[in-house]
């Protein structure tokens, strides 16, 4: 094609008549003015600001997730003040607010996009079936606090709202693989395209290690517990938009894992391969509306299984003339959810986000239900932000439930911000919310089948484990709390700062054969404060501490938590040199299922250092590098997580990752 | 190339909309004939339209154009050009003086040098749709007073003056970090440095970088970063660009029929000229999730009042 110039002056020189020109699209056009453009920053993708969120939060961002040399999502909540993250096995994770939890952590909700993974038949969440990679995260928002009316159901000491990476975030491909000693091997790729209306991207990954190191010192010198880990996972996010109102979110993912089980010296959980598995598919769509309003609905389905079976060698087994014999257990639990949402602005300073849900839970285990069980759940909800003056915030929300129980529950929420400067808030919050009995704790009926020979010996057909007796209320807690956030030399140095009592009742308590709703009240209140100071573009040192006091005559829960937590990271960039360094810090604790038989599993106050240092390259136009070496633990100091004989002894792993 | 040439005519046919305005003043043998031609009938040519109509005394009569200038339209004391693609034509229309608006000062300046003997007879002049750079750099200094280093993504299409932008921004005590961006092959990773080493992303107009393709994904790029971008127009505020400063079309209008009354009592079009009045959009829900503090846009524009009244 001829140049425009050309073609403009031989059209006004030859025939002086009208000339249309295609270059006036080419730079020098008005239309970069008048262009139409989608709605992006829409309300539902803006986080709230630490000082208008209705609780305290902890946002762990990207760089934190780096830093912290973490390979594990749940090792991430160490960095959250009063979180308690310990580990049954090294692939079953223990992740809960203000502790109080036993094997089972039940009384935290997390979120993925969205989706809720705290799953029957235990109410737990399975963090090492997650089918997400750490690299998939974009960043983690841990509400302190119940926020049922926001986060839904069960969301009863807090809320952990993982957000992973946009489709559009990757344009490119990117491999990585991390090398370390105790079996630690961590191979991923991802593949990003961005397109006009479509963008995608596609994560496959591999984990594994050979869990903690054993113990030796121990009066039961062979209590090795056997957990290796090894997990494949793929995740696909595609998104669609088509036009400048609508947006279409699609999520697939699937992980299968093995995983070392049973303990040496636990004749019917004795050493074992279990095999998990977890697939998803999640749809999400959105429409922008005049006034910055949005309607928002969302499915999803989960389905999670277990299988194993147990090479039993119960001491009774000899007696009956049986050297040994097979335990096998399966468990499928599915999900379905759909969720409407509607956000809408009355007037300048008020916006309300109200909707409704629908979720149906189905669980198959036939070691612990005699029949398959599903339970429906719908809920409301409704939440109100209201800026009463530029220095007054209101957030109010509420939550019905109608839990599966025959039963309406309502949890509210208020909380009330004042901005005393733009730069000094101060927040006063109360909130009710529940916790609905787990599929097991309200018609669990745990029990083995035995073989024949067994049966004689045992009296029994069946090993009892456990048998529910029904009829359970939901745990509720009322929540108290005063917060303060302020920003200081010139917003370089933030603060969080919290105090809280919570008072809980009905706390489902074991009682066998089942469980009960315990009279016995429970109280816990404590501080919590986040520092953080930015000391220039290039470094950043965090801060945690928290002071936690559980009062209750409940059996099990004193001392449950550690009564102080304190951490520190610090990153700092040299050009192409990275480098951070955390340091935790926690007083003793004792597991909540594990403190009445023995001494053993005490946690006693412990430390622990990690080290990170990393250097990012440039191979060639457009591809980069970056080696990371990690080590964990420096200094070796003596530590078990929840189980005596889940050492943590120094580790590390070299991590290699190119991006092109 | 006749063929050509009649394609594009019957498509610019399809294009444009014509509307005449007779100016009957008192003072005058003849009333001043005004050709308006539209490049376009969407909202932004049709607003300006409505309201130049009503900032002229007399009333209106509009017509549409079909292929070419109608016979009463080649008698016209003056042809106002809305847009690039009417102004090319009207430049064509060898006598008569034209008035182009809503036209960028790069467009309209490109097309006068290729006309020199317009240039000689000043009869070809300009309301700007672009902002001057000083006001767009004083906009972001009284939005974020704290701003240090300002960060710009170009392209070639742009033909951004990033000297005399540099110099501007230097003036006013920020700096500016500019990413020439070849293809928009390698956009994304030239944002990525740019926003690592900015507070700010200053939108420009180029079409390579900023469409309605790429919006999106340059939008939650830099969320992600929690830098904010400085958009163009009302649209990308609404689409989650923290601010814009810009004219809007009603805006121009009341200045060109300023500029039309002048002519009819002077005979003489002024030089080319940028917007007087202007619009501030500010978006305070991205605001604060990034936890900004903005100011009022009356404080706004107070200050941006005083930065120009100081400066040299």
């Amino acid at each position: 094609m001829m140049p425009c110039q050309y073609r403009l002056a031989i059209a006004v020189l030859i025939t002086g008549a009208i000339v249309h020109s295609a270059c006036a699209a080419e730079g020098a056009s008005e239309q970069s003015y008048f262009q139409e453009f989608p709605v992006v920053l829409s309300a539902s993708r803006l986080s709230q600001p630490l000082s208008e969120a209705p609780s305290a939060m902890t946002v762990i961002d990207r760089e934190m997730i780096t830093a912290s040399g973490f390979r594990k999502i749940p090792d991430l909540f160490k960095l959250v003040p009063g979180m308690y993250v310990s580990y049954y096995k090294g692939s079953q994770a223990i992740v809960s607010y203000h502790g109080t939890s036993d094997q089972f952590a039940r009384r935290m909700q997390v979120l993925i996009d969205g989706r809720s993974v705290y799953l029957a038949p235990f109410s737990d969440v399975n963090w090492e079936s997650l089918p997400i990679n750490l690299d998939d995260i974009e960043r983690i928002e841990v509400v302190r606090g119940p926020s049922a009316a926001a986060h839904g159901a069960n969301s009863l000491q807090g809320v952990i709202n993982i957000i992973t990476r946009d489709a559009g975030a990757l344009a490119g491909a990117s491999v990585s693989a991390a090398q370390g000693n105790k079996g630690a091997s961590d191979v991923s790729a991802h593949l990003g395209r961005r397109g006009e209306i479509l963008d995608y991207r596609l994560t496959v990954g591999y984990r594994s290690d050979n869990g903690y190191d054993p113990r030796y010192d121990l009066p039961q010198n062979d209590t090795l517990s056997n957990d290796s880990y090894a997990t494949r996972l793929l995740n696909l996010r595609a998104n669609y938009h088509p036009n400048y109102t609508d947006n279409l979110d699609a999520q697939i993912g699937a992980s299968k894992g093995v995983r070392g089980e049973g303990f040496n010296d636990a004749p019917l959980n004795t050493p074992h391969d279990q095999l998990a598995g977890e697939s998803f598919q999640q749809l999400t769509w959105q429409r922008a509306l005049d006034n910055q309003g949005e309607v928002q609905a969302r499915y999803y389905h989960i389905r999670q299984s277990l299988d194993e079976a147990t090479l039993s060698n119960h001491p009774q087994i000899s007696n009956a003339g049986l050297n040994q014999f097979w335990l096998t257990d399966s468990i499928v639990s599915e999900r379905h959810e759909l969720e409407l949402q509607h956000t809408v602005h009355l007037g300048e300073a008020n916006r309300v986000v109200w909707g409704g849900a629908y979720r149906s839970d189905f669980v198959e285990a036939a070691n612990y239900f005699l029949t398959p069980i599903r339970q429906n759940e719908y809920r409301l909800f409704a939440h109100d932000e209201w800026r009463i003056t530029p220095a007054w915030l209101l957030n109010s929300g509420v939550m019905l439930e109608n839990g599966g129980l025959g039963r309406t529950d309502t949890s509210p929420k208020i909380a009330l911000n004042y901005h005393i400067t733009p730069a000094h808030t101060l927040r006063a919050g109360i909130s009710r919310a529940y916790r609905n009995p787990a599929m097991l704790e309200e018609k669990g009926d745990w029990r083995y089948p035995l073989p024949q020979p067994l049966q004689l010996a045992f009296g029994m057909q069946n090993y009892p484990i456990l048998k529910a007796m029904g009829g359970l209320r939901p745990e509720q807690v009322w929540s108290q709390e005063i917060g303060y956030l302020g920003k200081l030399v010139d917003d370089g140095v933030s603060i969080d700062l919290r105090v809280f009592h919570d008072q809980y009742s009905d706390i489902i308590s074991s009682t066998p054969p089942g469980f009960t709703n315990s009279s016995i009240p429970m109280g816990q209140s404590g501080l919590e404060t986040s520092i953080e100071y930015r000391l220039a573009d290039q470094a950043r040192v965090i801060f945690n501490y928290s002071r936690n006091r559980i009062s209750t005559d409940l059996n099990g829960y004193m001392g449950n938590m550690p009564e102080q937590q304190f951490g520190m990271m610090y990153t700092q960039k040299f050009g192409d040199y990275s480098f951070s360094l955390n340091y935790y810090n926690q007083s003793a604790s004792f597991p909540a299922d594990r403190s009445g038989s023995t001494t053993t599993d005490l946690q006693p106050q412990h430390q622990r250092t990690d080290l990170r240092l990393a250097k990012s390259f440039q191979i060639d136009r457009g591809a980069r590098g970056e080696a990371a070496l990690v080590i964990q633990n420096l200094f070796n100091t003596d530590y078990s997580e929840y189980i005596a004989t889940n050492v943590f002894n120094r580790t590390s792993y070299a991590k290699l990752t190119l991006n092109f | 190339m006749h063929f050509a040439l009649n394609f594009e005519r019957r498509l610019i046919g399809a294009l444009l909309l014509g509307l005449l305005v007779t100016i009957a003043e008192t003072g005058w043998a003849e009333p001043l004939k005004v050709l308006v031609v539209l490049s376009d009938n969407t909202p932004p040519y049709q607003s300006f339209a409505d309201v130049l109509s009503k900032n002229l005394p007399v009333p209106v009569q509009a017509t549409v154009l079909a292929g070419q200038f109608p016979q009463d339209g080649q008698q016209a004391d003056l042809i106002v050009a809305v847009g690039m693609k009417a102004t090319e034509l009207a430049a064509a229309q060898a006598d008569i003086p034209v008035l182009a608006v809503m036209v960028p000062q790069f467009g309209f300046e490109k097309l006068l040098a290729q006309i020199p003997t317009r240039k000689k007879t000043h009869t070809f002049s300009a309301v700007y749709l672009d902002q001057p750079w000083a006001r767009r750099i004083d906009f972001l200094r009284a939005m974020l007073p704290d701003l240090r280093k300002i960060g710009l993504l170009y392209s070639p299409e742009a033909h951004l003056d990033v000297p005399r932008l540099r110099q501007v921004i230097a003036h006013r005590g920020s700096s500016l970090v500019a990413q020439p961006v070849e293809s928009s092959a390698e956009l994304f990773a030239k944002l990525e440095s740019v926003l690592t080493s900015s507070d700010a992303l200053l939108a420009v107009p180029d079409g390579v970088i900023y469409s309605s393709s790429t919006i999106r994904n340059i939008l939650l790029t830099s969320y992600r970063h929690r830098i904010p971008l400085i958009g163009l127009s009302q649209a990308y505020v609404n689409a989650g660009a923290l601010g814009a400063v810009f004219s809007t079309p009603e805006q121009l209008a009341a200045q060109a029929g300023a500029v039309v009354i002048s002519y009819e009592r002077t005979g003489q079009l002024p030089e080319p000229q940028f917007p007087v009045n202007y619009s501030i959009a500010l978006n305070q829900q991205v605001a604060r999730s990034l936890e900004i503090e903005l100011p009022s846009p009356e404080a706004i524009r107070n200050r941006m009042d005083k930065a120009r009244e100081s400066s040299p």
